[in-house]
C-alpha cells in the first residue's frame, strides 16, 4: 500500500476539527494584522491615525497618497501572490507526491516568465496588466510539457521523473529567456526588475485584472481538497476508491496554472513560497489537503507580507525585491529539506 | 639540334615566367589599401604599416592609421554620434536598441538621429555581439566600438583597425571626439564642435539663470519600466552632469546614499523627503510614442511646493555623446525654464 510521503512525514500535531477551525480563525486574524502592518509600516514614517484617515477620510495629501496608492495595493498584492503560490505548491506536492515540487522547481514560473519576455520582445507589450495572459499561456504550456515528459516511459508519473523534467524544462526556458534578453536591450530594460519578483509599484487595476483568475484558481483548489488527499495516498488507492484520475488531474492542473500564472503576472517569478509553506503547514495540520490548502493560503499570504516588510527595511531607504528575500529564506530551507530527506 | 632548340625555348619561357611573376608581385604590392594599420594592443591587422601618419589614443592603447579613415563602422549609438558630430556618415551601424532589422539590411527605421545625418548604413546587428560577416562586407577601414562590446574587440580588429571607447568617465566624449577626429581627418571639426558646445552651454545657462535664482535644487528620478523601482541620481550620473553644467544643484532625499554608479533604487515613499524645488522625472516613451503613467505619479502630483517636470526620452537614444548631450542640454534648459515663464 502506498502511503503519502506527506502523510508519513508530517506529525499530526492538530487532529481535532474544532482546533483546526480555531487555527484557521487565528490565521485569519494574523493575516489581517500582517496586512495592517504592511499598510502602516514603510520607508516614510506615518502615524497610525493618519493611516486610518487615509483609508476612510482621504484628503489627497502626500501621506494619504502613499497609503492609498503605494502601500494598500502592495499589501494586497503580497496577500494574493503569497496565497496563490503556497496553494499551487501544496497542490503540486500532493498530486505528484513529490516533496520538492513547487511552481518554481517544476518550471511553471519559468514558463510564465518566458511567456511575458516573449510578449515584450515580439509584441512590445509594456503594461503589467498585459502581462497576465502571456503569463497564463506560458504557465499552461510548460505545465503540459513537464507533465508529458514526466509521465513518459514505464511506470507513468513518478516524483523523480517530474522533478527531472521540471529541472530540464526550467533550464531550457531560462536559457531561451537569457538569449532573448541578451539580443534585445529594450526587453531587458523592460523586464529586469520584474524578473527579480516584486510586489512594489503594483496598482489596484492590475490586481483587479488578475483577481478573477486567482479567485477561480483558489476556489477550484479548495474544492479539490478531498481528491488531492486521496491522490496523495497513491494513484492505486485513488483509483480503487473510484476517483476519476484524468478529470481530477486536469482540474488540479487548471488550478495550478491559474494560481501560478496570475501570481507571476502580478509580481513576476517569486521562488520558494510554494516549496516552503506546504511543508510548514503539513507539519502543523497533518496530511489532509482539505486543511492543508486553506492553511497554506493563509500562511503563504502572511509569509510573503512578512518577507516584503523585511525587504522594505533591510536596506532602508532603498528596497530589495521580495523575490530576493524569499530566496534568502527558501534557499537554506530547500537545502535543509534535502539533507534531512537524505539522512532518512 | 631539336632538343637544344626545345631546351633554349624552355629556358626563355622560364625566364619570361619569372619576369612576369616579379612584375605581378610588384603590382600586387602597389595595390595595398591606402589606410593600412596596426594598433597599440599589438593585434595583427591586415596590411599593417610601420610608417603610420595618424596616431590616436583609445582604451586599448594607441591606434595608428596611415591615412584618414573613409569607411567607418559605428558599433553603438554613441559611436555613431561621434561620427555624425564630425559630419561622417557610418557605412555600418550596430545597435542593441534597434528592433525589426536583420543584420545586412539597410537601416532606415526611425531613430533618435535625424535621417539626413545618419543616412542608410548597413545594419550589423547588436552592438554587444555584432555580425562580423556583415561587418566584413562593408569593407571598413575603421571600426568604433564602446567598451561594453569588449569581447568582440579582438575579432573586430582582425577586420579593420578598431577604436575601443571607454565611456565610463564623466564627459569622456570631449577627449574621445578629438581622437576620433584625428582618425577620420577632421580634428579641426572636432575642436570646432567642442567650442560650439561650450558656447551653447553658456547660452543655455543664461536661459535658465532666472529659474535657478528662484528654484536652484533639482532631484532627478528615473524608471524605465512599470515594474522598475524608482531610481534617484546624483551628479556622478552622466545626464546629471548636464544639469550641473546648467547651474542647478542636484539633491537626493535625506538619508539616501548614492553609490559610485551615480544612481540608487529607493522607496518612492522617501521622494517627499528631498528638499528640492524641482523633480525631473526621466521616462522612456513606449513604442507607440505614448508615455506611460506609473503608480508613483499620484504621489508626485500630491507633493506641495515642488515643480514636477517629465522628460520623455526616445528609447533609441544612446547615453552621453556629443550630439546627444547637446540635445539633452537644450531640452533640460527648455523643460526647466518653463516654470519661470
Amino acid at each position: 500500500m502506498t502511503t503519502s510521503i506527506a502523510a508519513r512525514q508530517a506529525p499530526r500535531m492538530i487532529r481535532s476539527r474544532s482546533l483546526l477551525l480555531l487555527g484557521l480563525g487565528l490565521g485569519a486574524g494574523l493575516l489581517i494584522s500582517a496586512i495592517l502592518s504592511s499598510v502602516a509600516l514603510g520607508a516614510a514614517d506615518i502615524r497610525a491615525a493618519t493611516v486610518w484617515e487615509a483609508l476612510f477620510r482621504f484628503n489627497g495629501s502626500t501621506e494619504h497618497v502613499i497609503i492609498r496608492t503605494l502601500r494598500v495595493p502592495r499589501a494586497l498584492a503580497a496577500t494574493l501572490v503569497g496565497a496563490a503560490l503556497a496553494v499551487a505548491g501544496a497542490l503540486m506536492q500532493g498530486v505528484t507526491r513529490n516533496p520538492l515540487a513547487d511552481p518554481g522547481i517544476l518550471g511553471i514560473e519559468a514558463g510564465a516568465a518566458l511567456g511575458v519576455v516573449c510578449a515584450v520582445f515580439f509584441f512590445r507589450v509594456t503594461s503589467l496588466t498585459s502581462y497576465a495572459l502571456w503569463a497564463f499561456a506560458g504557465a499552461a504550456l510548460t505545465a503540459v510539457t513537464v507533465y508529458a515528459l514526466g509521465s513518459a516511459g514505464r511506470g507513468g508519473v513518478t516524483p523523480m521523473k517530474l522533478t527531472l523534467a521540471g529541472a530540464a524544462i526550467t533550464a531550457a526556458l531560462s536559457s531561451l529567456m537569457t538569449g532573448v534578453l541578451l539580443l534585445n536591450q529594450r526587453t531587458l530594460d523592460e523586464v529586469r526588475f520584474w524578473l527579480a519578483g516584486s510586489v512594489a509599484g503594483r496598482d489596484l487595476d492590475l490586481l483587479m485584472q488578475a483577481m478573477p483568475y486567482l479567485a477561480c484558481g483558489l476556489l477550484l483548489a479548495l474544492m479539490l481538497g478531498r481528491q488531492v488527499t486521496t491522490l496523495s495516498c497513491g494513484e492505486d488507492i485513488a483509483r480503487g476508491l473510484g476517483q476519476h484520475m484524468g478529470l481530477v488531474k486536469a482540474q488540479v492542473a487548471l488550478a495550478i496554472v491559474l494560481l501560478a500564472g496570475s501570481s507571476v503576472a502580478i509580481a513576476g517569478p517569486i521562488g520558494f513560497v510554494g516549496l516552503v509553506i506546504p511543508h510548514v503547514v503539513r507539519f502543523i495540520v497533518g496530511g489532509d489537503y482539505r486543511w492543508i490548502l486553506p492553511y497554506a493560503a493563509l500562511t503563504g499570504a502572511i509569509f510573503l507580507i512578512g518577507a516584503d516588510l523585511v525587504a522594505r527595511f533591510v536596506v532602508r531607504p532603498a528596497e530589495l525585491p521580495v523575490g530576493v528575500m524569499t530566496a534568502l529564506i527558501g534557499g537554506p530551507f530547500f537545502v535543509t529539506l534535502i539533507r534531512w530527506r537524505l539522512a532518512r | 639540334m631539336n632538343t637544344h632548340r626545345i631546351r633554349t625555348r624552355m629556358f626563355d619561357a622560364t625566364r619570361l615566367s619569372a619576369l612576369l611573376l616579379i612584375m605581378a608581385l610588384l603590382a600586387a604590392c602597389g595595390s595595398v589599401p591606402a589606410a593600412p594599420v596596426s594598433d597599440g594592443a599589438g593585434t595583427a591587422n591586415p596590411g599593417a604599416s610601420t610608417g603610420s601618419a595618424i596616431v590616436a589614443k583609445h582604451a586599448k592603447g594607441e591606434l595608428r592609421l596611415s591615412a584618414p579613415a573613409k569607411r567607418v563602422v559605428a558599433c553603438s549609438e554613441e559611436a555613431a554620434d561621434f561620427l555624425l558630430a564630425l559630419d561622417v556618415q557610418p557605412v555600418g551601424f550596430c545597435s542593441a536598441r534597434v528592433e525589426g532589422v536583420k543584420a545586412g539590411a539597410q537601416y532606415e527605421l526611425p531613430h533618435f538621429f535625424p535621417k539626413e545625418k545618419l543616412g542608410a548604413p548597413t545594419f550589423l546587428g547588436s552592438s554587444l555581439e555584432p555580425s562580423l560577416e556583415e561587418m566584413v562586407k562593408t569593407k571598413p577601414d575603421l571600426i568604433l566600438m564602446l567598451d561594453e562590446a569588449d569581447k568582440s574587440y579582438e575579432q573586430a580588429s582582425q577586420i579593420a583597425p578598431t577604436m575601443m571607447i571607454d565611456a565610463s568617465a564623466q564627459e569622456y566624449w570631449k577627449g574621445t571626439l578629438v581622437e576620433v577626429g584625428k582618425l577620420v581627418g577632421r580634428e579641426a571639426k572636432a575642436q570646432q564642435f567642442l567650442a560650439d558646445f561650450e558656447r551653447n552651454a553658456a547660452a543655455q545657462r543664461a536661459k535658465v539663470a532666472p529659474v535657478i535664482q528662484k528654484t536652484p535644487n533639482v532631484m532627478l528620478l528615473y524608471s524605465f519600466a512599470a515594474s522598475d523601482g524608482t531610481m534617484v541620481m546624483n551628479e556622478r550620473w552622466t545626464g546629471a552632469q548636464l544639469l550641473k553644467q546648467l547651474g542647478f544643484t542636484l539633491v537626493t532625499p535625506a538619508g539616501v546614499t548614492v553609490p559610485a554608479s551615480g544612481f540608487v533604487l529607493i522607496s518612492p515613499e522617501v521622494v517627499g523627503r528631498a528638499e528640492t524645488d524641482i523633480i525631473l522625472v526621466i521616462r522612456p516613451k513606449r513604442a507607440d510614442g505614448s508615455v506611460p503613467r506609473y503608480p508613483i505619479d499620484d504621489l508626485l502630483d500630491s507633493l506641495q511646493g515642488v515643480q514636477v517636470v517629465y522628460q520623455e526620452i526616445d528609447p533609441t537614444r544612446g547615453s552621453s555623446a556629443p550630439l546627444t548631450d547637446t540635445f539633452v542640454l537644450e531640452e533640460f534648459a527648455r523643460l526647466l525654464s518653463e516654470p519661470a515663464q
